[in-house]
């Protein structure tokens, strides 16, 4: 090898990292420090939920703080009755997994073990309690735009925005 | 030497008491399935049935703190078929249900809660799948006692895009969208258990719905069910049984366990 294949090499990596800065600094929600982060008690409750429902190694939790009426429009847009319960803020996670819920309230003929790759959970943020919970069977994709500025909760501990 | 003898023999004599008395007092494994219901169901073709209502009597009698660690309950229910037949293999089943349940799951410690909720299942379009909620109806508070109104109202839209009102104690408290049907297949009342602890259990502690009523397709209501449920089981072992008295011949009374 050259000295002057060595410098050419050198130059070239060098503008590589410098694009790279200027790409990265120009998308600043592609960094993890611009996220605002899961509060650690939803996230424990999310993954200890579904552990429960038979994943303990769900593949991906996405939340978001938001009102109940942009939380229920995942599961299918039942709505409360806005004079009854106006849209209340709360925190919601889409779990993704592999699931199977033995303890739905079925329908009186008794409705068999669910499976699923997606359980949406919807918390109160004062109390913390869950007051909504869907179940999405079999495979297939999740309508979530309804939902805005959902976020991503990177499992390795890093959150991201969608 | 004889008295150590003695002695190790009673040691190991206290031992295997001790083992086996242990075994026996173990907590027994329960199965997961456990699941009962006692109800009074009504089945059609025809389009009657837009129109459900019936009166339900909060029973006390909390479930166990394990029943609860297990995610088990008791619910005594209004349920409104859209689709489906009756039948506990039908998986094109959809309904919107109402009522109270004691053992709802709210991820925050393992206590009985008593709360008023509703249900649905029906067909995602845009996912091209089904989804199975449940909501938790917050307010009002409820204790054992109270006499809770529960309506199911079909409001707008037909095949495959009807939406049903909730209503408690005639309000409108929710919407269940994209259900299959503007008028139920069936409607039915009663208690569902999977609490190994549920009190089904007594002459004191039964289902009581009352005033079981729905209306003719765009008329007013009409023909009720004036029904005295008495669901109980017998020595704990989940055997339910049902007793209605009715005025409005063509209602049965169902009854199902599935361990």
């Amino acid at each position: 090898m050259s000295k002057r294949y060595w410098i050419l090499l050198a130059v070239v990596v060098g503008i590589a990292a410098l694009v790279g800065g200027v790409v990265v600094a120009s998308h600043p929600e592609t960094s993890s420090a611009a996220s605002p982060e899961a509060p650690a008690w939803l996230t424990e409750q999310a993954l200890a939920a579904a552990a429960e429902y038979g994943d303990s190694t769900p593949t991906s939790v996405s939340w978001a703080l938001t009102d109940t009426a942009a939380a229920e429009t995942v599961a299918g847009g039942s709505v409360t009755d806005a004079e009854q319960e106006a849209a209340k803020s709360c925190y919601v996670a889409i779990v993704k997994g592999e699931f199977t819920n033995d303890v739905v309230r079925g329908g009186p003929f008794g409705l068999h073990s669910l499976t699923g790759d997606t359980i949406e959970f919807i918390y109160d943020p004062n109390t913390h309690e869950r007051t909504d919970f869907a179940f999405f069977e079999g495979t297939g994709a999740v309508d979530t735009s309804g939902i805005p500025n959902l976020q991503t909760f990177d499992l390795s501990g890093s959150d991201s925005v969608e | 030497m004889l008295g150590l003898k003695r002695l190790l023999s009673v040691m190991l004599f206290g031992i295997a008491l001790a083992v086996i008395g242990g075994l026996a007092w173990a907590p027994q494994a329960s199965a997961d399935q456990e699941r009962c219901y006692g109800t009074v169901a009504k089945q059609l073709a025809d389009k009657e049935w837009n129109y459900v209502r019936t009166t339900m009597t909060v029973r006390n009698g909390a479930i166990s703190d394990a029943d609860a660690r297990a995610k088990r309950f008791i619910a005594d229910v209004l349920w409104a078929y859209t689709a489906g037949v009756f039948t506990t293999t039908n998986d094109d089943n959809q309904w919107v249900e109402a009522g109270y349940t004691r053992g709802w799951d709210t991820d925050v410690g393992t206590n009985d809660i008593l709360t008023l909720y509703w249900a649905e299942r029906h067909y995602l379009p845009q996912d091209g799948r089904y989804v199975y909620v449940e909501h938790r109806i917050s307010s009002p508070a409820i204790s054992g006692g109270d006499t809770i109104s529960v309506r199911l109202t079909h409001l707008r839209g037909g095949v495959a895009n009807s939406v049903w009102g909730i209503y408690i104690e005639g309000d409108k408290r929710a919407e269940s969208d994209d259900q299959a049907a503007d008028h139920a297949h069936l409607i039915a009342t009663g208690i569902e258990c999977t609490a190994s602890s549920g009190k089904l259990g007594n002459s004191t502690n039964r289902v009581d719905n009352k005033n079981m009523l729905r209306s003719q397709d765009g008329g007013s209501t009409s023909n009720g069910w004036e029904g005295d449920g008495l669901l109980y089981n017998v020595d704990g072992v989940h055997e339910v049984h049902g007793n209605w008295k009715s005025g409005y011949t063509g209602e049965w009374w169902w009854s199902w366990r599935n361990w």
